[in-house]
């Protein structure tokens, strides 16, 4: 299991007879750059789950990091600022105005664009495509459950709900897709 | 394979080909790129506040009277009030007469566009209700009365299906419709009531609606070419383009007496019923008060100084008589039979006269004045 961004450890303060006293706990940020550089193409990929296109995907990746970076001295410090950032991705697809603004700079940066990437197997593309047709709330805990390999609470972290909330969304979203794809489900995570 | 395995399997997928898009944008480029996105959204910003003030203060004058469009101070002191009853400030009145229609029990408008009449409050000088009166795709409205108790609204379709709608004074609701023989409506219809039955102008002449039956009975002879209409003296009275007026019988539908207009053959505007007269508006501004059934000119009163700005239309209730034409509305005392007042108006469409006003339909700048006969 991956963890998300974590920071530096917590410093210890060592009193001058030795004994061990904790000091209050703060965080020095890492530098934005190594974090963006190690959490982009993640961010990414799960922006890609939620909206299917991965030029809107960078689009609204870079927003949200772009957000992160302008915020970078509450958002470093905090345990998990890809946490942070995936919200930022999860209300930006969410938002539909949001997102044919994206789909609008998408297009009109195609000139200037990498080469596409290779589609994806048929599998792949039904599987995403199955995940996207869920209730909104309910794909994105799908999308973190599997495509990150979070536990609920770490997703309750991103989605900015309960525990207990993410436990129903992920029940109900399994077992609708399931259903739409004709497989057994296995079991509970 | 269970779902896990699907998804587990497709997020790897995913996440290899996002790794394969390329290689991680230059922060230093993104940044730019926001900063060129964040002035362009200011400068937006800017741009739309700059715009919203300057739409404020052009319509601030607009929030201190009723109407967005019109100011009192610029009509004349017996206008008391303008009621907005248009969307985007204005009434649609394309071959829709009349847009008004009062009576002692209320004030409707018709909104011809929108499909609704709507119901005036003459107490608080506003809109009270909206009535939707739809008949459907390609139905048009043609015009609006206030009869016996209701307000009734005739539309036509473009097969010539006519309708009448009733609609009830008390609850404001649509509470009938009559059905009506293919009838050509080119010049505006007029509406009457008598003994029970409904009397309606058309192209073809006068088409009679039993209210209780329903049964429509077409009088060929009697005030062809969309006649004005008017109730006097137990009689329904037709007034055709060649300035004869003639009496129909109610009980039998028949014309039974014929007045000419001896005054060289003038077109005759309109007629308004008035217990035992009937005054009759000629082509010119001439407006005369006859006495039934002999058809003696008992007044005389031109109206209006000028063969384009005379008067086209008159209604009478009680004591005041309106007649309105492009410029102006003339407020006559009936029973004195004397020009009362003359009001100047920029774009009056149709006049009504009830619930103790005058009320003008101002189809271009979208509101109903009312004006009070009595200053």
């Amino acid at each position: 299991m991956r963890a998300l961004g974590e920071g530096p450890r917590t410093p210890v303060d060592e009193a001058p007879t030795g004994e061990r006293r904790s000091s209050p706990t703060f965080r020095l940020p890492e530098p934005f750059e190594a974090f963006y550089e190690r959490e982009y193409h993640a961010v990414v990929a799960y922006a890609y789950a939620l909206c299917g296109s991965w030029w809107v995907a960078e689009d609204l990746a870079q927003e949200a990091f772009l957000s992160a970076h302008r915020r970078w001295d509450q958002v470093g410090v905090l345990e998990r600022p890809g946490a942070w950032v995936r919200r930022a991705v999860t209300n930006l697809a969410a938002s539909a105005v949001r997102r044919g603004f994206s789909e609008a700079r998408a297009v009109l940066r195609l000139t200037s664009r990498r080469e596409p990437p290779e589609p994806l197997p048929g599998d792949a593309v039904d599987f995403l495509r199955a995940v996207r047709s869920l209730p909104r709330r309910q794909a994105q805990a799908v999308a973190l459950f599997y495509l990150e390999d979070l536990p609920s609470a770490q997703i309750a972290e991103v989605l900015g709900c309960s525990d207990a909330t993410v436990r129903v969304h992920l029940h109900n979203g399994r077992r609708a897709l399931a259903k739409r794809l004709g497989v057994r489900e296995g079991p509970r995570p | 394979m269970t779902l896990d395995d699907s998804g587990r399997r497709a997020a790897s997928v995913v996440r290899r080909a996002a790794e394969r898009i390329g290689p991680v944008p230059d922060p230093a480029i993104a940044r730019r790129r926001h900063c060129r996105r964040g002035f362009a959204r200011n400068t937006l910003t800017l741009a739309v506040t700059v715009l919203a003030a300057a739409l404020a203060w052009q319509g601030l004058p607009a929030l201190t009277h009723p109407s967005r469009h019109i100011s009192l101070r610029d009509l004349d002191s017996r206008v008391v009030a303008a009621i907005d009853v248009g969307e985007r400030g204005r009434l649609d009145a394309d071959n829709v007469t009349p847009l008004v229609a009062a009576d002692a029990h209320g004030v409707w408008v018709l909104d011809s566009s929108n499909r609704t009449v709507l119901a005036i409050d003459p107490v608080r000088n506003l809109v009270a209700k909206r009535i939707g009166i739809s008949m459907g795709s390609g139905w048009e409205p043609k015009g609006i009365w206030a009869l016996g108790g209701a307000a009734w609204v005739l539309s036509v379709n473009q097969a010539g299906r006519a309708a009448m709608q009733r609609i009830d004074t008390a609850s404001g609701k649509v509470s009938g419709t009559y059905r009506l023989p293919a009838s050509s409506f080119r010049s505006p219809p007029d509406l009457v009531t008598l003994d029970g039955s409904l009397w309606l102008s058309s192209d073809s002449g006068t088409l009679r609606i039993d209210q209780r039956s329903a049964h429509t009975q077409a009088l060929p002879d009697a005030g062809a070419g969309s006649a004005r209409l008017a109730v006097a003296d137990g009689r329904v009275w037709a007034a055709g383009a060649l300035g004869t007026v003639d009496g129909i019988d109610p009980g039998s539908g028949t014309v039974v007496d014929r007045i000419t207009d001896a005054r060289n053959g003038l077109a005759i505007s309109d007629v308004a019923g008035d217990g035992g007269s009937l005054w009759v508006l000629s082509q010119g501004g001439a407006l005369r008060r006859l006495a039934l059934p002999s058809g003696q000119v008992r007044a005389s009163l031109p109206l209006g100084d000028d063969f384009g700005t005379n008067p086209i239309a008159v209604v009478v209730a009680g004591d005041i008589l309106a007649a309105i034409g492009p410029k102006a509305l003339y407020i006559v005392d009936a029973f004195g039979d004397q020009v009362r007042a003359e009001v100047r108006l920029s774009a009056p469409g149709s006049v009504a006269v009830g619930a103790g006003a005058i009320w003008v339909a101002d189809p271009y700048h979208g509101v109903l004045l009312r004006i009070d006969p009595a200053q």
